[in-house]
């Protein structure tokens, strides 16, 4: 019936669109009729998101990505609501105790060896080192706080500080690098350049020295991990502006931007709605990208001890505490899950970004 | 207006149809034709060389040329009995370029200072009255695009003069040229690339009439809607996204885009070269059509014969970054002079497999625009070249009214001298082989 | 449904089409990748002599939004020694025609999938009275290389960007060669090379021999592209949009080298282009297309002084002259080349035409026979046939 209808509207539309025309040819005066009316909509097409969600889902490891990074933030963001047992820094109190058996071994006068064993009960107040059970689905750690809840805490810092300090990063490098891009020149010069000196300061090294400082403030947790943020993305933010910059020079020679020269638009307009918005899809990947190794600088620098402190919890740190042998060796609860979260994490994080960079290229094949 | 010339123009009689005078310092002159004898009176910054027409049907066409302008000025025309005269049109040269120059540094000294470049552009002229078009007509590397960039002041220029409806714009700032930013307008080659993709057609289109407050800021989508539908743009497209579209309704958004910040110059910088031939027609019918109710000027630059035949009234050759030729449509196409001229004409296919065409066919190709031929740039291909054109640059030579051309062979003290400059010639081929021996002797 | 999104397709919609489109490349795959043996792709001519005939060509492309019948039952010959120009606008299909006959439709989303491309070989023989030829369609990958790029070789329209940067021209040249014959030696191919070179009027054969693509200008790098579409002596050269990219005066001068190659090597050519001018200037026969179908045929004089099909007076009636005047307004023809995604299964021109009749509304038009060599594809002529 729909269809019906817009073959009949076509049809009329064609009779009108003759009609200018011989009234145009024979009269030559009626300029203002000729207008074009003859649109056959025989076909349609997607929607540009349409398109882009399409080239997305047609690759299966952005669908395996996608399901990574869904699963953390539910497991960050509403774990902890649904299982509130324990609380980030809530030690198990319960009293526990253990045996601690010795033996000594003598040689008597006699030369006959003698064996004592001593065996000490040692009561504790703090349920530590605890093996993975229905109380702690993942044991607890030397502060007998729990693994798993510590787990959901530590995922929401590592994800908010990645979030938060990719966000920062591209404010920077968009307008740091949309002003090198756009006026060229002097200003683009002295812009790349103190791109390049960040580029070539040995982060890790550095990073040592402003962890011994850091840790001299004295800082409370949280404003440690505010520093944290600030840290990291004072080491990151030169890449996203080589990128906006190399981006916007290539952009500057289309045609539409200069068109948008010859309206005469303002500059801020030109910079940030013409040619920034243009920028978008590739500033999204590349957000998309950082993420994960935000998240991966973030457990460094908490592994190092600069980053997350105890007692909040953090992957980082949660790993750092894996820094003796025992613990390395018999207590692998301690520190192997928040590993696999990080790997899942940056795993996560790349694929989408990777699906996202073939989705939103516009000069990819359809 | 530009109705008005319509109607008055087409009369032909044995009587000389118009006589031409020059307004005095004063800003006064006399015109006499048949029974008609006016005194024209102008006021205006300077008032020398204003041009002053008396048709033979009784009507004066005042124009003013380009660095005076008519804004800001007066016209009184009174006949013999002190009566004010009615069939008075004003016009203006609304643009003129003079002696223009763009060179592109191709290599520069450690200070900056340019050793060689690309001479894009070398000494180009050119008027433009009022409602008409000049087309410019060119092969690739000719310099017609950075011609029409200079005019726009997309590149600075590097010599000569820009005059614009009575102002000099050639070493304006950014900031000075917004103020003739929706006056100028540009229409390019490629409608693909000339449209911002992530943007609706109505946005588009509206952008720089809501930032130049062209209209009210609630009348902004009718007036869109209006623009639209002068353009042959159905209403609906207003949401849409330009991928959607095709070359020809993509064309029409930029032409639709340029029209609705009413500007009164608009270069076309091959609009419709990227199109088929059937939707060609219609865009070549829709800008002909916005000049006649609009009096756009128009700048077309193009390669297609054919195409600047149909829609211009004056037309300049190019070739290297010169101007071989120019003159009014007509003549050129009836009485092409220049051999380059010549040759591109007759190189037109022509859809009649009967008609063979005697052709011209050129040898070699173009040079490179880097590294052009001494004297006539055009010689190494030249059909008709002499000794003189290989070390002598032609001069411009009005051959008829108005109809210029660059070629020795139209230059009456070459062309009666040509054994001085053929011996001159040969002096200087034996002096440069000397010359290479000497080299070769100090080398070797 | 809201207004706004009745041009996008739905979701469902687009799934269905994807679904339509993973089957229905898989199944053409299979096809290709079943054991021919040489009787499966061998077949009689109708005419000896012609080189290629093709017949209801069908080729299509699965895309998002839907199936493109870029060629829908393409039908026509190239006789021995002739040029058969093939006109229309961008999106015709006269550029997948030309891929199909070389088998480079891009693959899985490119398909034939109907239609005969019946090439004149002259390895086959005969079949009794009947001309034995390879049908293309039907032929394996292996058995192309031997036709492709030898008997069947191609122009492209960019000669920027079709030959290979990083190798000399003559590297490039003597590779032709060394594929097809591989018993030449390097001095022949070399000698070979520059002699083809110089038939195609390059003055300094052997300089441009040992240049590089980029130090050649448009001109140069089109004859040397014809050159090598020259080399293996081919029955049939198809010229796709040769000159579009070029100067006026060097199309002049790559025509004129066209023509003369044509006459002198006694091939025939297939020129694909969209300028009316150039095929009234090299074609013998014509072909009009639009939106993938044939919709005019005959010899240059008929559709030049007898246009028939509206298109094709529109077309020549819509190109400006140097010739014609410039005070009326041009004609035009009104509306958009149709995209071939779902056509409707009535005359594709319906819509634009000004000399519809009530019969447009009926089914896709035959081709009518209004001389033996001029056929249109248009009810305004059915009578004439009776």
């Amino acid at each position: 019936m729909n269809k019906d209808k817009r073959a009949q509207d076509n049809l009329e539309a064609v009779e009108e669109a003759i009609q200018v025309e011989e009234d145009t040819l024979a009269t030559e005066t009626d300029l203002e009729a000729e207008e074009e009316v003859v649109l056959v909509e025989n076909y349609r097409e997607m929607s540009p998101l349409q398109l882009t969600a399409r080239r997305f889902f047609r690759s299966k490891l952005s669908i395996v990505g996608l399901v990574m990074i869904v699963f953390l933030l539910l497991f960050s963001f509403f774990g902890p609501v649904l299982y509130n047992r324990w609380g980030e820094t809530e030690a198990d109190k319960s009293e526990t105790s253990y045996d601690s058996i010795i033996y000594y071994t003598y040689t008597d006068a006699n030369g006959n060896e003698v064996t004592v064993t001593e065996v000490i009960t040692i009561v504790e107040n703090l349920n530590k080192y605890a093996d993975p059970s229905w109380d702690h689905l993942l044991g607890t750690d030397d502060q007998a706080f729990d693994v798993f809840v510590r787990l959901m805490y530590g995922g929401r810092i590592s994800l908010t500080i990645g979030f938060i300090v990719v966000i920062l990063q591209t404010l920077i490098g968009i307008v740091l690098g949309g002003l090198a891009g756009y006026f060229g020149g002097w200003v683009d010069q002295l812009i790349m350049r103190i791109v390049d000196i960040f580029n070539c300061i040995p982060t890790l090294p550095i990073l040592l020295i402003a962890s011994a400082v850091i840790d001299s403030w004295q800082l409370e947790a949280d404003e440690q991990i505010y520093v944290l943020m600030v840290v990291i993305t004072v080491f990151s933010w030169s890449g996203t502006a080589r990128m906006v910059r190399g981006q916007i020079l290539t952009l500057r020679e289309q045609e539409y931007i200069t068109a948008t020269e010859v309206m005469g638009l303002p500059t801020w307009r030109k910079i940030f709605v013409h040619l920034i918005t243009n920028v978008m899809p590739q500033l999204i990947v590349s957000m998309t990208l950082g993420l994960g190794s935000v998240i991966l600088y973030e457990s460094t620098l908490s592994y190092l001890g600069l980053g997350v402190q105890l007692p909040k919890a953090a992957w980082g740190t949660m790993i750092a505490g894996a820094n003796d042998r025992s613990v390395l060796s018999y207590h692998m609860n301690m520190w192997l899950p928040a590993g696999i979260l990080i790997v899942i994490a940056v795993l996560g994080f790349n694929f989408v970004g990777d699906g996202l960079r073939d989705a939103m290229d516009p000069k990819a094949k359809k | 207006m530009a109705k008005k010339t319509e109607k008055i123009q087409p009369v032909a009689t044995q009587q000389p149809e118009q006589v031409v005078t020059f307004t005095d310092a004063q800003g006064s002159a006399n015109v006499q034709l048949g029974k008609y004898n006016y005194t024209v009176k102008v006021e205006c910054k300077s008032p020398e060389k204003v041009e002053v027409t008396l048709f033979n049907d009784g009507s004066v066409k005042v124009k003013f040329p380009a660095d005076v302008g008519k804004k800001n000025s007066k016209v009184s025309v009174v006949d013999s009995n002190g009566n004010e005269v009615e069939n008075v049109i004003v016009k203006e040269d609304i643009l003129e370029v003079r002696n223009l120059k763009k060179y592109f540094p191709l290599s520069k000294t450690l200070l900056g200072k340019t050793l060689t470049s690309l001479k894009a552009v070398d000494d180009v002229s050119f008027k433009l009255e009022e409602g008409t078009t000049i087309g410019v007509v060119g092969e690739s590397g000719c310099g017609k695009t950075t011609l029409g960039r200079t005019i726009l002041k997309l590149y600075e220029s590097d010599g000569g003069s820009i005059y614009f409806m009575g102002d000099d714009i050639t070493h304006l700032k950014r900031k000075q040229m917004l103020k003739y930013r929706t006056d100028i307008q540009l229409i390019f080659q490629d409608p693909y690339s000339s449209l911002p993709p992530r943007m609706t057609v109505g946005n588009i289109i509206a952008e720089a009439v809501r930032v130049h407050h062209i209209v009210p800021k609630d009348q902004v989508k009718d007036y869109v809607h209006d623009i639209m539908k002068q353009c042959g743009l159905p209403r609906h497209f207003y949401d849409r996204f330009p991928h959607e579209f095709s070359g020809g309704q993509r064309q029409r958004i930029c032409i639709a885009r340029a029209l609705a910040v009413k500007p009164r110059l608009v270069i076309c910088d091959e609009p419709v070269s990227a199109l088929d031939v059937s939707i060609q027609a219609q865009i070549i019918n829709l800008l002909k059509k916005l000049q006649k109710t609009k009096g756009f000027s128009y700048v077309f630059i193009s390669h297609d014969l054919s195409v600047v035949k149909y829609i211009t009234d004056k037309i300049m050759v190019m070739y290297l970054g010169n101007v071989m030729e120019t003159g009014e449509t007509d003549e050129i196409f009836d009485n092409p002079l220049h051999p380059y001229t010549k040759a591109l004409f007759s190189a037109v296919p022509v859809p009649d497999p009967d008609v063979k065409m005697e052709r011209i066919i050129l040898g070699g190709d173009i040079p490179s625009p880097a590294n052009p031929p001494k004297g006539c740039k055009f010689h190494t291909r030249c059909s008709q070249c002499m000794d003189v054109c290989k070390f002598k640059t032609p001069q411009y030579i009005e051959h008829s009214k108005n109809h210029f051309v660059a070629c020795h062979l139209y230059d009456n003290e070459v062309m009666s001298n040509l054994d001085k400059y053929n011996k001159e010639y040969k002096e200087m081929l034996l002096e440069e082989e000397q010359k290479a021996l000497r080299n070769e002797k100090k080398q070797g | 449904m809201s207004k706004k999104n009745t041009n996008y397709i739905s979701i469902k919609e687009s799934r269905a089409i994807l679904k339509h489109n993973i089957k229905q490349m898989k199944y053409y795959e299979s096809l290709k990748r079943r054991k021919r043996s040489v009787e499966d792709y061998t077949t009689t001519m109708r005419d000896s002599n012609n080189v290629v005939e093709i017949e209801g060509l069908k080729t299509v492309f699965f895309t998002d939004n839907g199936t493109v019948m870029s060629v829908n039952g393409v039908s026509f010959d190239i006789p021995k020694n002739k040029v058969v120009g093939v006109v229309g606008e961008s999106g015709c299909g006269k550029s997948v025609t030309s891929l199909s006959i070389m088998q480079l439709v891009q693959a899985p989303q490119g398909q034939v999938i109907e239609g005969k491309i019946r090439f004149n070989t002259d390895d086959l023989g005969m079949d009794g009275d009947k001309k034995l030829a390879y049908d293309i369609v039907q032929m394996p990958t292996s058995e192309l290389y031997k036709i492709r790029g030898k008997d069947i070789t191609m122009i492209f329209q960019e000669p920027m960007t079709s030959l290979n940067p990083v190798f000399t021209i003559g590297n490039q040249l003597d590779e032709v060669l060394f594929v097809h014959t591989p018993e030449i030696t390097p001095e022949e191919a070399k000698a070979h090379s520059i002699e083809m070179l110089k038939k195609v009027g390059i003055a300094m054969p052997e300089r441009v021999y040992k240049s590089y693509p980029h130090e050649l200008s448009g001109g140069m790098r089109q004859r040397v592209m014809i050159a090598m579409a020259l080399s293996g002596n081919p029955k049939l050269i198809i010229a796709d949009e040769p000159t579009t990219a070029l100067d006026v005066t060097i199309q002049a001068q790559i025509l004129e080298l066209l023509k003369e190659l044509q006459r002198s090597q006694g091939c025939s050519i297939m020129l694909i282009t969209h300028d009316l001018g150039v095929i009234a200037e090299m074609a013998d026969e014509v072909v009009v297309m639009y939106a993938g179908k044939v919709i005019e045929k005959g010899t240059a004089s008929e559709i030049f002084h007898n246009p028939l099909h509206p298109y094709t007076i529109g077309l020549q009636k819509s190109k400006p002259l140097i010739t014609s005047p410039s005070d009326q307004p041009l004609f035009s023809i009104p509306g958009q080349v149709p995209n071939p995604i779902n056509l409707p299964d009535t005359c594709y021109f319906k819509n634009r035409c000004n000399r519809c009749i009530g019969k447009c509304d009926g089914k896709y038009p035959e081709m009518i026979k209004v001389s033996d060599t001029h056929y249109v594809s248009c009810y305004l002529y059915e009578k004439e046939e009776k």
